[in-house]
């Protein structure tokens, strides 16, 4: 099921339109904002920074690119390690090494009506990759270890943590569909 | 395959890198500049394909992971948005930058309403009588606003801060349809931003006649009410009042 995209009328302003975002991508962006916040207040800050943000950005979204949930994702992810980089604020590392606390596909959730198909894809890619590169994609998307903690936390060369990053990313792309080149009409980024 | 080959696989290489770490970290400047270089020399290589696959990576993961935003935090983000403000009609707020409090000191609520019994599963009755024998019990008589739908208000509230509970008696107030709108209270604390007050619930006035009584609770903890106020939403309440129904104002 698709849920009606709200954020070109967010760009115009619409009242109903910016609570109903708040309503439908505040679980999203408070679970992004607590873990990349240091704190309770911190998250609090990063939850409202990263939504001045999607106001900022809502105008350049394309269906044609992307889910709206997985454009929502992109930004609050970009302001968050932003933010995080700037205030040399890491999230807890307080990491779930042993494999049995890795995240599993939730192709089967019973929430999957309410998953972007991208998330879907990006599920089947990740349990198809090795278990190794699982864990550093877990250990950096989720729980937002940079590369040197990564490294740090697995006993892993750098350079194979970033090799594992993105080749992972590589292939998720793929699984996506997404072109690594874009179509001759490219858009700035957003 | 050919030296341009190698060197256009290597920048290429390069270029995905850099995009993965963005992508999962962030870059220095110098990183951010040498991308920026070698995007303006490729064109058609797209900036945010790995940033969409971590995006879709994230919604994959999170998906268990996800709670509802506190209230409160609600409150700041919509206080935040870019919504044209509503035009102005008798008996708002003047506000800047979402809520300010009125020239008289009001004081606001917070509390939850049932059906003649709060949350905590008590008869009002039985909460009137232990909120009357609380050590620190405080009245705040209702006062009219300019709104004509509370030119008619009487009645009082009635608070402790150290039970967090108290009650409204509330008379004068126009019976409302529930499927059509409800009467919202907002609490204003001392210790907290008046930009982002406090949701203290909906209720509705079954009869245009006879006295309301309705528990209060409060939902978060008030620290120092010092507002209490009522407007008129839609069913169900709003995050944020555009204030255009304030009817009544209760200061402590």
């Amino acid at each position: 099921m698709r849920l009606q995209p709200l954020l070109h009328s967010v760009a115009r302003g619409d009242p109903d339109a910016v609570r109903a975002c708040i309503e439908r991508y505040g679980p999203l962006v408070w679970s992004i904002a607590r873990r990349f916040g240091a704190d309770a207040a911190d998250a609090e800050d990063a939850a409202q920074e990263a939504f001045i943000e999607l106001w900022k950005k809502a105008e350049r979204y394309d269906p044609a690119r992307s889910s709206e949930p997985s454009f929502v994702a992109m930004i609050v992810r970009r302001r968050l390690i932003d933010r995080a980089r700037m205030r040399a604020v890491r999230a807890k590392s307080e990491v779930a090494i042993d494999d049995a606390e890795l995240a599993t596909p939730i192709v089967d959730s019973p929430d999957a009506v309410e998953i972007a198909d991208e998330a879907r894809h990006a599920a089947r890619a990740l349990s198809e990759l090795r278990p190794e590169e699982r864990r550093v994609l877990e250990l950096s998307i989720f729980h937002g270890l940079s590369h040197d903690e990564i490294a740090r936390a697995v006993r892993m060369p750098l350079g194979t943590v970033k090799t594992h990053v993105r080749k992972g990313l590589q292939r998720v792309r793929e699984a996506l569909g997404v072109e690594p080149r874009a179509p001759a009409t490219k858009e700035a980024r957003a | 395959m050919s030296a341009n080959d190698d060197a256009r696989t290597r920048a290429e290489e390069r270029i995905d890198a850099l995009l993965a770490d963005r992508a999962t970290q962030g870059l220095s400047s110098a990183e951010e500049q040498a991308l920026a270089t070698w995007l303006a020399e490729n064109p058609d290589v797209d900036p945010e394909s790995f940033e969409r696959a971590a995006a879709a990576l994230e919604l994959a993961m999170s998906a268990r992971d996800r709670v509802a935003m506190p209230a409160h935090v609600r409150a700041r983000v919509l206080a935040s948005a870019p919504i044209a403000s509503a035009s102005k009609s008798r008996g708002r707020l003047v506000l800047v930058s979402g809520w300010l409090a009125a020239a008289a000191a009001v004081l606001l609520a917070l509390f939850l309403w049932t059906r003649g019994a709060s949350k905590h599963g008590e008869h009002v009755d039985e909460l009137v009588a232990r909120i009357e024998h609380a050590r620190d019990v405080v009245r705040a008589p209702w006062k009219a606003t300019d709104d004509p739908e509370g030119r008619a208000v009487r009645g009082e509230v009635v608070w402790s801060a150290s039970e967090q509970r108290g009650y409204l008696r509330l008379a004068g107030l126009p019976a409302n349809d529930p499927s059509a709108r409800q009467y919202q209270l907002w609490v204003f604390d001392a210790q907290r931003d008046d930009r982002y007050p406090i949701d203290g619930g909906v209720f509705d006035v079954p009869s245009a006649s006879g006295e309301v009584l309705v528990p209060i609770d409060a939902r978060l903890p008030v620290a120092q009410a010092k507002l209490f106020a009522l407007t008129i939403e839609r069913p169900g309440g709003v995050v944020v009042s555009q204030r255009e129904h304030l009817v009544a104002l209760a200061s402590l």
